[in-house]
């Protein structure tokens, strides 16, 4: 048994680095402002167009009259900016908007800190089994969640809190399966020379992890939040399931329902379900827009000594 | 050491809590005197009081919001909360296996079938006693897709029922005109189907009889004097040869474009909800469409020249269409039967449903547009809401298309309800477009269909056992 | 060497404060999976061996749906049809973002910029993705065909010709690869620039430092996406039911009905959840040889910092 485990420990490269000499790693930030190659500048700007003109198209049929909004035309003639204030007014999208941004940050908040906590467990600790509970981690992304989904519902029935908006997040209190390995693999690179010379100068274990393992993963761990932030901001199943209060709903729960109120299947005001979903991409976007400058200055502050 | 303990107990732990969860299940604690509260015979409006919680029904129309309105001004004491947007089978099982089901749902019809084979809703037989409700004012073809043995589990909202539409800018440009279609004479058709495609090289520019398949195969097999299920809803018939014939033929139609893959390349490209739709961009000479499309036609495209006909059967040439549509029920396990009841009959009351056309046609006219009608599920209603609301438009396209959709409404058939109802859907589905792709003969098809089709049924009816 | 990992060195003391540590640090995984993981999965494969519409109570039926599971033609079609995905979207996916990332990288001052571009599609609501993509793959007037005949290539039938319909569906999938980009974007800053200076003296160009320096110094990232991104494209639903299952007839049903998708509707359309349990543990099953195969195998290309001096 015993052999089995590490062998399985050692295939997927749980043994603990070793502490010899590592290389003396210090990535020195690059230079910001060096000149960009006109082929690198090419091939940036190409590949932005690609993924820019679906969300144009989207952005642009959202502006459109309702008899036009399949028509090909990429600029909207004339442009419909009631379409915007129409959503304004019929659904309370301000509302669903602080929801989700509440259900985001309490989903990204817990996720951060539990999956951060497990994942030094995992890279760090060095204890039989530790192999087999790992793979344990992994298994638990593997079954398709439609079917261990009313099982679950059952538990936050039991517990009674169905029709409010903690099973949107709360589970992330226990860390995640995704975060929990991808964290790992970031605490992975991190020399152990760090963490030993950090007990040695009398931290415990809990300070390690908060002092110089959480400080070194700054970008990893705001990618982990913007991570989650987006999955609890796109997430439709839980809010669906779990909530039937529309004062409750979230951003995309709100938009499906506009789609099936006022979409394919309810009175064809497209034009509104379209103009919903670019109000419910716009935050996002702005955030991802700072949040990335965070991850990448904080590889050039926290520059390992 | 220290581990094995641990496993041990992490193994009790799992074994506790996997029995908790199935222990929670709702059928072991299905007993039936739970709610076998009777059904109070008179209500008073004024002094009835409840809380509803309503899935799948919203206010985003006048129709449904003044409704509503109604509702709450008749029953003052009764609170209705409304969870908006399309009814959804895993939120409403989640909900129903945690023992607290909502009070009403309004759903498609299909789904009704199977809830009430599986014992999943409540039979309103002894409210309708109580309350003396006719069920005569709702479409016969409404009516037999919610009863199920005998007993009704469902009361009717709308009824979509399938007509032609048929463009005459096309129709003159062939030299035909809309009365001679004769639409069971396939031959004919066939003929006409022809002569209306247009082909341009390698790309669809008209087609010339869109059949409307896979969604339309019940349809045309009822046109074709064979239903798709007997009349109990336990076997299948998918494969009789009426059915095989009507798939064969309907699926034949595609030809004159060049296949199915040409149609669908061509027919998603329409501007289907739009002011340049096909019937405007003479992109389709002869459609079988639902109802309410008609009334589309009229909101972006009031200029559009149409007719809209009847269909026929294909033996003996009588109108023929097919009805589908929601209905509102009430679930096991529902808190206030007795305001669930009253709610879904107010609903759908001839009265209610006159003045929220009334209240439609106001906010319509008062936007500048033009009132084309409310089409519902019952028939007292629409009479009304047709003699004394509506106003013709002066447009001879949609003023005759009224009364051809009101005929449709008497002449509609509909599947008969069964508990494995979205399955034989899928069943049939599949193999439409199997027969359209050229995959297989509709005979292959329907056959394999058939089997796929009759066992759900027979597994279903263990179920429910 | 090796021998001085794990716990194969006895240490004097702290083994057992250690693993006190190691617990408390694993507890919030622990705590949830006995509470809210462990329950659910043991439950979905017991009723895997049931006969179960959520409305009634469950029956035993043995083996009864395992045996189903190689009667019905629709599982291993969408089984085929998942796998082939699954093969063309993860190396495509792998490779793009990792580009896409070192075109990033490089980007110099505008990087702001196509970072934020390259992660839009991730944002946009997968409601809105299906609707969106369906017009945008149309074979006549979608973008897609359009910009092709620009090049003068007569585009596919994207929608409509069953060989298209699932590279169609990999195409819009390449859409939305913004997270890996990210993560992968982070990785390589992460990557020492003395390596690659190093690299320089020794006279290597720029494809062997990247295959030589970064490649391995990621190889920890990758790996991580590689699983995850597997597992998840064996598990894709959202967008492609949005596509092609919503509601009635889209005319293709048999080329895009994955896995998933098949089991979504065995479970919640015809109420047979015993059936659908059975299919996620066949998968479950299946994804577990798969990730044990590239664990193996990732021994030979893996490397974590400081493991070779």
């Amino acid at each position: 048994m015993a052999v089995r485990q590490q062998g399985l420990d050692r295939s997927i490269g749980i043994g603990a680095p070793k502490t010899g000499e590592a290389t003396a790693t210090t990535p020195s930030p690059r230079k910001e402002g060096k000149s960009t190659s006109p082929w690198v500048a090419a091939a940036l700007v190409g590949v932005s167009v690609l993924f820019l003109i679906p969300f144009l198209w989207l952005l642009a049929a959202s502006l459109k009259v309702r008899s036009e909004v399949f028509g090909p035309e990429l600029i909207p003639d004339p442009f419909a900016w009631s379409n915007y204030s129409q959503v304004w007014r019929i659904a309370p999208v301000l509302r669903w908007f602080f929801n989700s941004v509440l259900v985001g940050a309490l989903a990204a908040g817990s996720v951060v800190i539990s999956s951060a906590l497990v994942a030094f467990g995992f890279a760090y600790f060095r204890f039989r089994g530790r192999g087999v509970l790992f793979g344990l981690v992994l298994a638990t992304m593997m079954l398709p969640g439609a079917v261990t989904m009313i099982p679950t519902f059952l538990i936050w029935d039991y517990l009674g809190w169905t029709n409010t908006q903690v099973p949107l997040w709360a589970h992330n209190l226990f860390g995640s399966a995704f975060y929990t390995f991808m964290l790992r693999q970031f605490f992975l690179t991190i020399p152990r020379d760090l963490f030993e010379a950090a007990r040695v100068d009398g931290a415990n274990y809990l300070q390690v992890w908060w002092r110089i393992a959480m400080p070194l993963s700054k970008p990893a761990l705001i990618v982990v939040a913007l991570f989650e932030f987006k999955a609890s901001w796109t997430d439709l199943l839980r809010p669906l399931i779990y909530l039937s209060d529309a004062a409750q709903f979230t951003l995309p729960l709100g938009l499906k329902t506009l789609l099936d109120q006022f979409g394919a299947h309810g009175i064809q005001a497209w034009e509104l379900v379209l103009a919903a979903s670019v109000i419910s991409t716009i935050p996002m976007l702005v955030l991802f827009f700072i949040a990335q400058r965070h991850f990448v200055e904080g590889i050039s502050t926290t520059g390992i000594k | 050491m220290y581990f094995r303990r641990r496993r041990s107990l992490v193994i009790c732990l799992l074994t506790v809590l996997c029995a908790l969860t199935i222990a929670c299940n709702p059928g072991a604690e299905d007993e039936d005197g739970a709610d076998g509260s009777q059904p109070a015979q008179q209500v008073n409006p004024e002094t009835l009081e409840g809380e509803l919680t309503v899935w799948g029904f919203g206010t985003e129309d006048v129709i449904g919001a003044n409704r509503i309105e109604q509702f709450e001004e008749a029953y003052p004491k009764v609170k209705v909360k409304l969870t908006p947007g399309e009814f959804d089978n895993q939120k409403f099982l989640s909900a129903a296996a945690s023992g607290s089901p909502p009070d009403v749902i309004h759903v498609d019809r299909t789904i009704v079938g199977s809830f009430a084979a599986r014992g999943a809703l409540i039979s309103l037989d002894d409210y309708i006693d109580a309350t003396n409700l006719d069920t005569g004012i709702y479409y016969d073809s409404a009516m037999e897709q919610v009863t199920v043995d005998g007993s009704v589990y469902g009361i009717p909202q709308f009824s979509n029922v399938v007509v032609a539409i048929l463009n005459n800018t096309a129709m003159k440009e062939a030299g035909l005109t809309a009365a001679e279609v004769d639409f069971s004479d396939w031959e004919d058709l066939q003929k006409i189907n022809e002569q209306l495609s247009k082909v341009d090289g390698d790309k669809v520019v008209r087609v010339g009889f869109d059949a409307g398949l896979p969604g339309f195969t019940p349809f045309w097999s009822a046109a074709n004097g064979g239903p798709i299920l007997n009349e109990d809803g336990t076997e299948s018939m998918l494969d009789s040869p009426e059915v095989i014939e009507a798939v064969d033929f309907a699926a034949e139609t595609r030809e004159p474009v060049g296949g199915q893959e040409k149609y669908l390349g061509f027919s998603q490209s329409w501007d289907f909800f739009g002011s340049s739709n096909m019937y405007v961009r003479d992109q389709i000479g002869i459609g079988l469409f639902e109802q309410w499309y008609v009334g589309v036609l009229g909101d972006v495209s009031p200029d559009v020249d149409i007719t809209v006909r009847p269909f026929t059967t294909h033996e003996d040439g009588d109108e023929i269409s097919y009805s589908n549509g929601l209905a509102w029920a009430i679930p096991e396990g529902a808190g206030d039967t007795d305001a669930a009841f009253e709610f879904m009959k107010f609903m759908t009351d001839t009265d209610t449903w006159v003045a929220a056309a009334e209240a439609s046609k106001k906010d319509i006219e008062s936007k500048g547009g033009v009132y084309t009608g409310t089409y519902t599920a019952n028939n007292e209603a629409d009479e009304r809401i047709f003699e004394d609301v509506y106003e013709p438009t002066g447009d001879k396209s949609f003023d005759d298309a009224v009364k051809v959709i009101l005929d449709a409404q008497d002449a509609a058939v509909s599947t008969p309800p069964s508990a494995a109802g979205e399955e034989v859907m899928r069943a049939w589905e599949d193999a439409s477009n199997k027969v359209l792709l050229g995959e297989l003969s509709a005979e292959e098809a329907m056959k394999e269909a058939d089997e796929i089709a009759q066992r759900a049924l027979d597994e279903a009816s263990e179920d429910q056992g | 060497m090796r021998a001085s990992i794990g716990g194969g060195r006895p240490r004097s003391r702290g083994q057992r404060t250690e693993l006190f540590w190691a617990l408390l640090f694993l507890s919030p995984w622990l705590v949830g999976f006995l509470i809210f993981t462990a329950g659910p999965m043991i439950a979905s494969l017991v009723l895997s061996f049931m006969d179960y519409d959520v409305l009634n109570a469950p029956s035993w039926t043995g083996f009864e749906n395992y045996m189903e599971l190689f009667r019905d033609e629709n599982v291993m079609q969408s089984l085929g049809n998942t796998f082939f995905y699954a093969a063309l979207h993860v190396p495509l996916s792998m490779m793009i973002a990792l580009g896409l990332a070192s075109l990033l990288q490089r980007a110099g001052r505008r990087a702001n910029l196509f970072r934020t571009t390259f992660y839009l599609p991730s944002i946009t609501p997968a409601v809105a993705v299906g609707v969106l993509w369906f017009w945008l793959l149309n074979p006549q007037v979608g973008l897609v065909n359009r910009g092709l005949e620009l090049i003068g290539i007569q585009g596919p039938g994207w929608t409509t010709d069953p060989a298209w319909i699932k590279p169609g569906i990999v195409l819009m999938s390449l859409w939305g690869l913004g997270n890996t980009v990210v993560i992968y974007y982070a990785a390589l800053r992460n990557v020492p620039k003395e390596l690659h200076d190093a690299a320089v003296v020794d006279g290597a160009n720029s494809w062997q430092q990247f295959r030589y320096v970064t490649i391995p110094q990621i190889s920890g990232v990758l790996f991580f996406t590689l699983i995850v991104g597997t597992i998840a494209a064996l598990q894709l639903f959202a967008e492609v039911y949005t596509m092609y299952f919503r509601g009635q007839a889209s005319g293709v049903s048999d080329e895009a009905r994955f896995y998933i998708i098949y089991l979504f509707q065995q479970a919640f359309e015809f109420f047979r959840m015993g059936f659908a349990s059975a299919m996620a543990w066949l998968l479950f099953v299946i994804i577990l040889i798969i990730t044990a195969i590239q664990i193996k195998f990732s021994k030979r290309w893996v490397y974590y910092e400081g493991e070779t001096g």
